[in-house]
């Protein structure tokens, strides 16, 4: 099948795609390839949601810096995503709480961030139509 | 049901790549269509054809190519993550100015667009490694 048949395929009612980030942003790849994953799915026009959980919520923190490490600077591709058409991103609440992270941080943050507890996580992840984990 | 599974564990890092296997084994036994299985991440190593397994251990390469190859699935590497970690078919080890390339043919390098299809096509998306 060709790029385009994507872009033809994909409609606005379309149940969305859910990705959930769940690892720590600079310890493996996995969730810099994940933003990579979500940003090919905004670039075709899928309908996405993300939520942000256990040791990704460090993502969010403010004032990374990796010109030293040698890293992506995932804070910046984050930061990105609305551009692409992101509308929300979901928080896991209770990881932001667990790991001292201020929830009036996360009400500042430049982002659209939504802190969210279990039971609206649930609701997410029953309307997704399928489920990617990084 | 058409199944699609996206493979991100390593495969001595990682269970992943050997419960997709097995799986893939059992959906088809009974009956379900594996649509692609879509290999990203540490999930990419499979394909390297100069894997040599370990006597007595699984031997993963083999083991997917001789199932790809059985029943026609459509197999495919992220090209990201595959050349990255030194995972290249002859045409891009041309394009990089690379001796030799070591992707088996039974697997395709190509985008993230593929993964984003399966899931759009598949009844079901089933990841494993994460």
């Amino acid at each position: 099948m060709e790029d385009s048949d994507l872009n033809q395929n994909s409609t606005a009612d379309q149940q969305p795609i859910l990705f959930i980030l769940r690892h720590s942003p600079y310890s493996s790849s996995l969730l810099s390839e994940g933003l990579d994953a979500i940003l090919a799915a905004l670039s075709y026009d899928q309908p996405i949601e993300l939520l942000i959980a256990d040791d990704a919520v460090l993502s969010l923190l403010e004032g990374q810096n990796t010109e030293h490490t040698g890293q992506k600077n995932i804070a910046k591709v984050l930061s990105v995503l609305p551009v692409y058409g992101l509308e929300r991103i979901w928080v896991c609440k209770d990881s932001v709480e667990k790991r001292c992270i201020s929830t009036d941080d996360i009400a500042n943050h430049p982002l659209p961030l939504m802190l969210v507890g279990y039971d609206a996580q649930k609701v997410v992840l029953n309307e997704a139509k399928h489920i990617f984990n990084f | 049901m058409k199944i699609s599974l996206l493979i991100l564990g390593g495969i001595h890092s990682s269970s992943s790549s050997l419960n997709a296997l097995r799986f893939a084994k059992a959906a088809i036994a009974k009956g379900h269509t594996i649509y692609r299985v879509f290999f990203y991440n540490e999930g990419v190593q499979v394909a390297n054809k100069l894997i040599c397994a370990p006597q007595g251990q699984t031997d993963l390469h083999n083991q997917w190519a001789k199932l790809i190859d059985q029943h026609q699935i459509d197999a495919v590497t992220c090209i990201a993550s595959a050349v990255k970690r030194g995972i290249i078919n002859e045409n891009e080890a041309k394009r990089y100015g690379l001796e030799q390339g070591n992707l088996s043919d039974d697997f395709d390098l190509s985008g993230l667009g593929q993964l984003l299809d399966a899931s759009q096509t598949s009844d079901r998306l089933v990841s494993f490694g994460c």
